[in-house]
């Protein structure tokens, strides 16, 4: 394991000190923008004179102005009708979607940087075994991704506490807390996919755009499954994608372990199982294509359900994209064979 | 010490590249591999190093499977010259990989052999010309002290004078009998004089073993001139025509026993002279069964 992570530290040492270096300018100007905002937000505050005249519009008492600064200029504003322990406010922390986003393409380009350059084949013919040169990757960068995440993630809510006076900052720990797990559990479950993209596919154009579709789509599958079951359930608040999970904030931070725990076995076994004569295939692992094929359709059956009503669903478009993907597995899993007959129908016509 | 290829077989895209390949080698020894294009050999040396899995078979040294120890695969080196991982890197850098890969990596001796190069560690690789990018795979090969190494086509493109380079650093190599080559090459001629034998892979197997010197203890090429405009049948029969310019024919007898000697004297050659038999008549002669000529 020594010999297998000083190879790979010293082929990602520039990557880990360009994320670090990276994570802390983002975390600077996200320190700052947060700053910048609450200090916008406080001297763009209402007097008391100016509430006096507008309290009975907005709902509020006369003495109520402590309280309507309270909630209108909350860091994290509690929506006490969902079970979401957070939501987008103008300041304050978030589901960091981005950031999501970001660690996946990381967890792309650590495992395609490797095949594409082909320090993969350097690697394969060392006295090393593959799980072991796997092993030493995720040593490495699963340590990396949690600690920016975290730091990217308490960090504002600590600095927050600094300028924010304390009748203002409404984020309780357990809220706080949640919105740290629920994006540590994204975060690691991005990079995991990412890297497992990056592992069995082999042209980069692929692996971009399957990851881009892929977040796209999961995206789509949360709101839709959000929109199902807001009729079902009495709520007030509907909930969003990844960023306002509503009601699915549990089954979204389950999913999110469950992806990631997955894909590290997933993985492993597709490095065992990666042959480099397919670098000029799609796929590295051929055994993989139909479950591929399978996620693609749920993702994409999930994604584009069509919402008629407050309680009615079209799965027309659903359908079509599953019979679609699936005679596209079919069209991919015999593609030579298919191909090897049209060459022979134009060689005779 | 030796390294043991057992039963190797490899299919890629539905074609058998690699039909069970057996051979054996040992540090000492040059062993030449020779092949049409396509034939399989960088086939056989990736699967070998396992960038390809196999389908079947086995690589060993001393009994040690690479599949169940891959430990025992250090005391191999191939490096691949059609993917290199290192090109951005300077030559200094590259040395740190290989240094971490190859215990036995020898920083000293490699930067040595730079020197004695022209070539300064700080330069990049991809800035070096085709015959220095061959000399520094050279040197990270040499260094690396693996018993065993493969060069896969270590002669191509290059000047005569890398090509001398190359063999005079094979040869002092080879001289202690701590190390072995397997050279895959097109370059017959710079083979001929390396090789200690052949492994000729054919039809997706190693067809057969051959020692140059057994080869020339059994045939011969002779330059024929006879009084008639053709050949006397003796020729097909028993031998392979390689040229014929004018009424002289260069013919390769690859069993030359005295009937066939007797045979071709009783036809009254105007002219019969023995030319030295090269690799490259091997070559042809196994290449040419192959085409059913």
């Amino acid at each position: 394991m020594k010999q297998a992570s000083a190879l790979i530290w010293a082929r990602h040492k520039p990557l880990v000190w360009l994320v670090i270096g990276l994570a802390a300018i983002f975390l600077i100007i996200g320190v700052k923008s947060n700053y910048d905002n609450y200090q916008w937000v406080e001297s763009h505050a209402l007097t008391e004179q100016s509430f006096a005249k507008h309290h009975k519009d907005w709902g509020y008492k006369a003495d109520q102005f402590a309280k309507y600064r309270h909630d209108t200029y909350d860091m994290v504003v509690k929506n006490d009708g969902d079970h979401a322990p957070i939501v987008d406010t103008q300041v304050g922390s978030k589901v960091a979607v981005m950031g999501i986003l970001v660690l996946t393409a990381l967890g792309l380009f650590v495992a395609g940087w490797d095949g594409q350059s082909q320090f993969d084949r350097f690697l394969a013919g060392l006295g090393l075994k593959r799980q072991t040169v796997f092993w030493a990757k995720l040593r490495l960068y699963l340590p990396l991704v949690a600690g920016v995440t975290l730091i990217e993630e308490i960090v504002p809510l600590l600095a927050a506490k600094v300028y924010i006076p304390g009748q203002y900052y409404n984020l309780s720990l357990a809220a706080g807390s949640l919105t740290v797990a629920y994006n540590l559990a994204l975060v690691l479950g991005g990079f995991m996919v990412g890297f497992f993209i990056g592992t069995v596919f082999t042209r980069p154009v692929v692996m971009g755009l399957g990851t881009v579709a892929l977040i796209v789509l999961l995206n789509n599958a949360v709101l839709n499954l959000n929109m199902m079951l807001f009729p079902v359930t009495s709520d007030t608040y509907y909930g969003g994608g990844f960023d306002q999970p509503g009601r699915l904030f549990w089954g979204i931070l389950g999913f999110a372990i469950l992806v990631f725990l997955v894909t590290i076995p997933l993985t492993r076994w597709s490095v065992m199982h990666v042959s480099l004569e397919r670098t000029g295939e799609q796929l590295l692992v051929p055994q993989l294509r139909w479950l591929i094929v399978s996620v693609a359709a749920i993702v994409s059956a999930l994604a584009l359900i069509n919402q008629r009503s407050a309680d009615s669903f079209n799965f027309g478009l659903s359908i079509t994209a599953v019979v679609i993907i699936v005679a596209g597995g079919l069209v991919w899993q015999y593609w030579p064979q298919l191909h090897r007959q049209y060459r022979r129908l134009r060689h005779f016509a | 010490m030796q390294l043991t290829v057992n039963q190797l077989s490899k299919t890629i895209a539905g074609a058998s590249v690699l039909r069970n390949v057996n051979f054996t080698w040992q540090p000492g020894e040059i062993v030449g591999l020779v092949g049409r294009n396509g034939a399989g050999k960088t086939s056989l040396m990736r699967t070998m190093m396992n960038q390809y899995l196999p389908d079947a078979g086995s690589v060993a040294i001393d009994g040690m499977m690479f599949a169940e120890q891959p430990a025992a695969r250090q005391q191999l080196i191939y490096i691949d010259p059609a993917n290199l991982f290192f090109k951005r890197y300077s030559l200094r850098h590259i040395a740190d990989f290989y240094a971490i890969g190859y215990p036995g990596f020898d920083r000293a001796r490699y930067e040595a052999l730079l020197v004695d190069n022209d070539l300064a560690p700080t330069q990049q690789f991809r800035a070096l010309s085709k015959g220095y990018q061959a000399v520094v795979v050279l040197a990270l090969t040499l260094a690396s002290n693996a018993p065993f190494m493969m060069l896969d086509e270590p002669f191509d493109g290059l000047d005569l004078f890398v090509r001398e380079t190359i063999v005079k650093l094979v040869i002092a190599e080879i001289a202690g009998g701590q190390r072995g080559f397997l050279i895959a090459s097109h370059n017959l001629n710079e083979l001929d004089g390396l090789a200690d034998r052949i492994l000729f892979l054919k039809n997706a197997t190693i067809d057969q073993t051959i020692t140059l010197e057994d080869y020339r203890e059994h045939a011969v090429k002779l330059q024929l001139v006879f009084p008639g405009k053709s050949l006397p049948p003796i020729v097909h029969e028993a031998g392979q025509v390689i040229t014929i310019s004018g009424r002289v024919a260069t013919v390769v007898f690859p069993d030359y026993t005295p009937a066939v000697q007797g045979a071709i004297e009783a036809a009254n050659p105007v002219l019969n002279e023995a030319l030295p038999l090269t690799l490259t008549d091997l070559f042809r002669h196994e290449f040419a069964k192959e085409d059913g000529q």
